[in-house]
């Protein structure tokens, strides 16, 4: 059984320049797939292509979960001028065509996680960089979907705030949602995640789980960081 | 290329064509004073400089890279800082020089001012120019809240009222005995004053990153405006206030919580949120107020929807600004239902104002 199916056969933002070519994965119930790669290896361009964000896509991309739908969570935080806290919250739930009862319980319980009870009437704008992505995880958890696109999430998050999300994401794994995470960190990562995605100018440089990607680049007991270095940066 | 073509195309159609007529205007202003010049009271044309004279911004060219680069080497820091504001100040005083150039006329000929009275005047306003802006932007960095805006206020009533005063003083002046030494020592003072205030201004600590941000906000300004004509927003690197002015506890302006409905509160709250969209509304109702007083009978009927047509195609273009917000590109939504909230936003945006601009056409 399977949530996604990509089959990018390549894509870019014109015609005649392709950033990301040859990407196939799948992503089951529960699973964490961590993308990974260089600056401008492709990581974004990837998850845009995904979302359908990109026009030039020759390829494929089916949602095949249960809802068919997906939460994304950027890495930089978009967000209205002019609306405080809790109507961004409201337009999510809205968009997920959450009930107000969903709406209040989940928001409610997510808002008390994060520590933003006292700021919920607040222009988000006006929040730190941390507290700002943590508003994205809220809007985008807040919708429980079949699959989590998450870029980069833990940057600007505190220690605490990130020990949250960690655990929230577990959470909706046992639930039985589906994770894709472009990172950098990559301790982080071979802790959480169950496989990887590694991408490296444009296509996939290896792909599985950690014992396969150290089998493939012939570091039997390397770790993430390794196996990155020697399969991407060298090459 | 294309750039150079288009200065020139502006340069020859539009530039060079203004100067003339401006050139022209003036000649004849010497030669056959317009009426208007006896309209003109003393203290107006004194009350409009000393409002002229707040327009003044310092430049440092400061910019952000600085903190990492320069903030360490303070003399640099400061050589740079003073050179924007030797900058700034001869700026000030060609724009002053220039002002009162245009404004010669007006004074010799339809106020009665005596010639070697100009240059004292123009000198009185540039220390003006240079010093109460300057006040009110320390004040600004040093207060916050309903403190600044009443410090502020405060400020500008009593300077301007000093500044009408020593005008009207000057004024007096010209008819006593040695009346033009005791106006050059005023003038003294007031050039004193200002240089004081610049003075302190320079070694004023802790401003670093408002002269960054405010060196950023003058050298964007007039792309802002433009942008701003246009409906686009530049982006600001925060904003002032925590909390919305209206709606502060996010109440709801609608009963059903569909997508649709949520959709359109947004758009609408964040209008009448915005001071961007509160000027714009008092420049429309003014503007149109004053058409639909000036006509009557069967033009008014045709003025008013057009009027109207005018308001709908500048929150249409809001509401389509609104919509392409990257926040809603992170969710899932049908083009109807954006085309149906856009719809919604834009009647209840516009029917509080198309009713008082009907008030207003069948009062007059």
């Amino acid at each position: 059984m399977e949530i996604l199916r990509a089959d990018i056969r390549q894509a870019g933002y014109s015609p005649d320049s392709v950033v990301i070519r040859d990407i196939q994965f799948t992503v089951a119930p529960g699973e964490l797939i961590g993308i990974i790669g260089p600056n401008g290896a492709g990581k974004s361009t990837t998850i845009k292509a995904i979302m359908g964000l990109i026009e030039h896509v020759d390829g494929t991309i089916e949602f095949i979960g249960p809802q068919g739908n997906y939460a994304y969570i950027p890495e930089q935080p978009v967000l209205y001028e002019r609306l405080t806290l809790q109507e961004h919250l409201e337009l999510a739930a809205a968009a997920h065509e959450l009930s107000m009862e969903e709406f209040q319980q989940t928001a409610g319980s997510l808002i008390d996680r994060f520590y933003l009870k006292h700021v919920i009437h607040h222009y988000p704008t006006s929040f730190s960089k941390g507290m700002q992505q943590k508003v994205m995880l809220i809007a985008g958890f807040m919708a429980r979907p079949d699959l989590y696109i998450i870029d980069e999430p833990f940057i600007g998050l505190d220690p605490h705030a990130m020990k949250d999300l960690l655990e929230l994401l577990q959470e909706e794994r046992r639930r039985g949602a589906g994770v894709i995470m472009s990172t950098h960190m990559l301790d982080t990562a071979e802790r959480i995640c169950d496989s990887f995605l590694l991408i490296h100018e444009g296509s996939i440089a290896a792909a599985g789980g950690l014992s396969d990607l150290r089998e493939r680049s012939g570091l039997a007991d390397g770790s993430l960081l390794d196996c990155y270095t020697k399969l991407c940066v060298r090459s | 290329m294309l750039r150079t073509a288009v200065d020139w195309v502006v340069a020859l159609y539009f530039i060079v064509p203004l100067l003339i007529a401006a050139g022209v205007i003036y000649t004849s202003w010497w030669q056959e004073p317009p009426l208007w010049f006896d309209r003109v009271p003393v203290p107006l044309l004194a009350i409009a400089l000393f409002l002229w004279s707040l327009t003044f911004r310092l430049r440092t060219f400061l910019e952000p890279a600085d903190q990492v680069f320069l903030l360490q080497h303070r003399s640099l820091t400061r050589a740079i800082r003073r050179g924007g504001f030797a900058y700034s100040c001869s700026l000030a005083f060609l724009a002053t020089a220039l002002l009162f150039i245009v404004l010669c006329p007006l004074l010799v000929i339809g106020q009665g001012w005596q010639w070697p009275w100009i240059p004292v005047l123009a000198l009185f306003t540039l220390a003006s120019r240079l010093s109460v802006p300057v006040i009110l932007e320390l004040l600004g960095q040093r207060l916050a809240g309903i403190r600044r805006l009443a410090a502020r206020s405060g400020v500008v009533i009593a300077c301007g009222f000093l500044f009408v005063s020593l005008w009207d003083l000057l004024w007096r002046l010209q008819t006593f005995p040695h009346g033009l030494v005791h106006g050059s020592l005023i003038v003294v003072f007031a050039l004193l004053a200002a240089w004081l205030t610049l003075r302190h201004r320079l070694h004023a600590r802790g401003l670093f990153l408002h002269e960054i941000s405010q060196e950023r906000h003058v050298r964007l300004r007039l792309t802002a405006l433009l942008l701003s004509q246009a409906g686009v927003r530049m982006s600001k690197s925060e904003l002032e206030e925590r909390r919305p002015p209206i709606w502060r506890r996010s109440q709801a302006i609608t009963k059903k919580r569909d997508k649709v409905s949520l959709l359109m509160a947004a758009i609408v709250k964040s209008f009448f949120r915005s001071s961007d969209q509160w000027f714009f509304l008092v420049r429309y109702l003014s503007v149109s107020a004053y058409a639909l007083i000036q006509t009557s009978g069967w033009v008014t009927l045709i003025v008013y929807p057009g009027l109207l047509y005018l308001l709908y195609k500048g929150v249409h273009s809001y509401c389509v600004m609104a919509l392409k917000s990257p926040y809603l590109q992170l969710f899932q939504w049908t083009d109807e239902e954006r085309r149906e909230a856009m719809e919604q936003a834009i009647f209840r945006i516009l029917l509080p104002i198309a009713l008082l601009l009907l008030l207003v056409a069948i009062l007059v």
